[in-house]
């Protein structure tokens, strides 16, 4: 019997040449280093985070966003879809890319009913995040957040954050005040200067008396022919000391010289104004146009002494009980099934400057480790 | 880098990932045609896998991984399923249709792991099997 053989080139070694001319016009376009660099990310991304597969679509919650009728203003109506479960809303685009989603009823999210979906800008995706918890730890009051597989009208938008937005309601989601409350926040990035902006929101009274305080507060930190002892004395009635002290003590952890801009909110009682960070981005203050808060405590001996308690309490914690690297480690293990399968992402690698590179997952965990190795050279003082 | 130049590294790497897929898909009908052409005599021994079935398995291939519905997806591999069984029958170059769409279904799925082990099993399956005259 006559056997029917397939006659012309065989697809292998044709496929083969292909592959050389496409590496050396990458190598003549790029480089031959680059484009090496840059065909070994797109081959890992085919076969390694594809052989990820069986991790896919169980560690983070899924978020479908269902978006109707756009209104004049721009924003349209939105149904939130977590678990089965349909929220009804508005939704706004905001600058960057960012969507606002305010809901009618409580999210499943804490009952937070104002959402700030953005992307994770940073490349590891997870340092920024595992920061903030950081935060909580320490004793700062934090805006909550959570990372989320997104997906928008029927459309897989892969790795996403939602973020809480700091406002009014910010006591009443923690179960700490049944009523809404005073929150001042800063629109500029230089808070303590004269001529900052603040914009206050909340229950009439209450906003008065918070903007009250927040102006002797500036005042205070301007009168600089004021003794110092005075100046700590009058600040500690003030704001609470304390909360900006830890929060000092994250920065220098987390912000490698920068500082952030918290909103302000009076505490219940005394008035005192506590910082509260937001989990939206990094909001850096240029601190030599104006001197902070705690530049001013730390003057005084007994603040002092309590801000180095409580920096050796945190590098005790984070450092020597592994609580930064476990987090950051189980962060990573948790999102790269959902990195591999975000067919969007464009991960950026810090080596090659601002060339975008579809990375593998392991170069990605890599770069969440050498972040670690500088978190902890920073924390060790070296 | 401008504008121009992250068009071109998204082109070349685009270019690399769907090249990958195709090498991935050819090497393993190669050795699929092999398994199931193998012969004592090198007159009897085929092991040449055409291109008609590594175009049409990459077709989708592509059309699975630019589908998100499920649904559709769904039909579209059932679809694919189907019509390679029926030519299976007819054309000598297709007769390894259905697990070449299988291979192709899991490719386009992203479900590498699937597809490596579905290579292998199913060059066990034809080793072990009964020579096709």
């Amino acid at each position: 019997m006559s056997r029917q053989r397939t006659s012309g080139a065989r697809p292998l070694p044709v496929l083969l040449g292909l592959a050389a001319l496409l590496l050396g016009a990458g190598m003549f376009l790029f480089g031959p280093a680059h484009a090496l660099v840059l065909a070994r990310a797109s081959i890992g991304r085919i076969l390694i985070d594809g052989s990820l597969q069986h991790r896919a679509g169980t560690a983070l919650p899924r978020v479908d966003l269902r978006t109707g009728v756009v209104s004049d203003d721009g924003s349209r109506t939105c149904r939130l879809v977590h678990e089965g479960v349909a929220y009804g809303g508005r939704l706004a685009e905001v600058d960057g890319g960012s969507w606002s989603l305010e809901l009618d009823s409580l999210s499943p999210f804490g009952g937070i009913r104002i959402l700030r979906f953005s992307r994770p800008v940073e490349p590891s995706r997870v340092a920024w995040k595992a920061s903030l918890d950081m935060a909580g730890m320490l004793g700062v009051a934090v805006a909550r957040s959570e990372l989320v597989s997104l997906e928008m009208d029927g459309v897989l938008l892969g790795l996403w954050q939602w973020a809480e937005v700091v406002g009014e309601d910010f006591e009443r989601h923690r179960h700490l005040r049944s009523g809404p409350v005073a929150v001042l926040s800063c629109t500029g990035s230089t808070p303590w200067s004269i001529d900052a902006h603040w914009t206050p929101e909340g229950p009439d009274g209450q906003v008065e008396a918070a903007h009250e305080r927040l102006t002797s507060l500036v005042s205070l930190i301007h009168a600089t022919d004021l003794p110092d002892s005075l100046r700590t004395d009058s600040l500690s009635e003030l704001v609470d000391a304390a909360a900006f002290i830890r929060l000092r003590v994250w920065e220098e952890l987390f912000l490698d010289g920068g500082r952030a801009v918290p909103h302000l909110i009076p505490q219940a009682g005394s008035g005192r104004l506590y910082p509260v960070l937001s989990a939206e981005g990094r909001s850096s203050v240029d601190s030599t146009v104006t001197p902070d808060v705690t530049e001013i405590l730390l003057r005084d001996p007994r603040w002092k002494g309590h801000y180095l308690q409580a920096r050796e309490r945190a590098e005790k914690l984070l450092v020597d009980r592994s609580v930064w690297s476990t987090r950051v480690l189980s962060l990573t293990q948790g999102l790269a099934p959902h990195v591999a399968r975000d067919r969007d992402a464009m991960l950026r690698l810090t080596s090659l400057g601002s060339v975008p590179v579809r990375t593998s997952v392991r170069e990605w965990e890599e770069e969440v480790r050498s972040q670690l190795h500088r978190f902890q050279h920073l924390t060790n003082g070296t | 880098m401008d504008a121009g130049d992250e068009e071109l590294v998204s082109l070349f790497q685009g270019a690399t990932e769907w090249l990958t897929l195709l090498i991935l898909l050819a090497l393993t009908l190669q050795l699929w045609a092999w398994a199931a052409d193998r012969g004592l005599r090198p007159a009897d021994r085929g092991g040449r896998s055409g291109w008609l079935l590594v175009l049409l398995s990459f077709g989708l291939v592509v059309v699975m991984r630019l589908l998100h519905a499920e649904w559709t997806m769904a039909l579209v591999l059932c679809g694919s399923l189907l019509v390679a069984g029926l030519l299976s029958r007819m054309v000598h170059d297709l007769r390894l249709g259905v697990p070449a769409m299988l291979l192709a279904g899991l490719l386009g799925l992203g479900h590498v792991l699937s597809a490596i082990v579905l290579a292998l099993l199913g060059t066990l399956v034809l080793l072990l099997s009964r020579p096709s005259r």
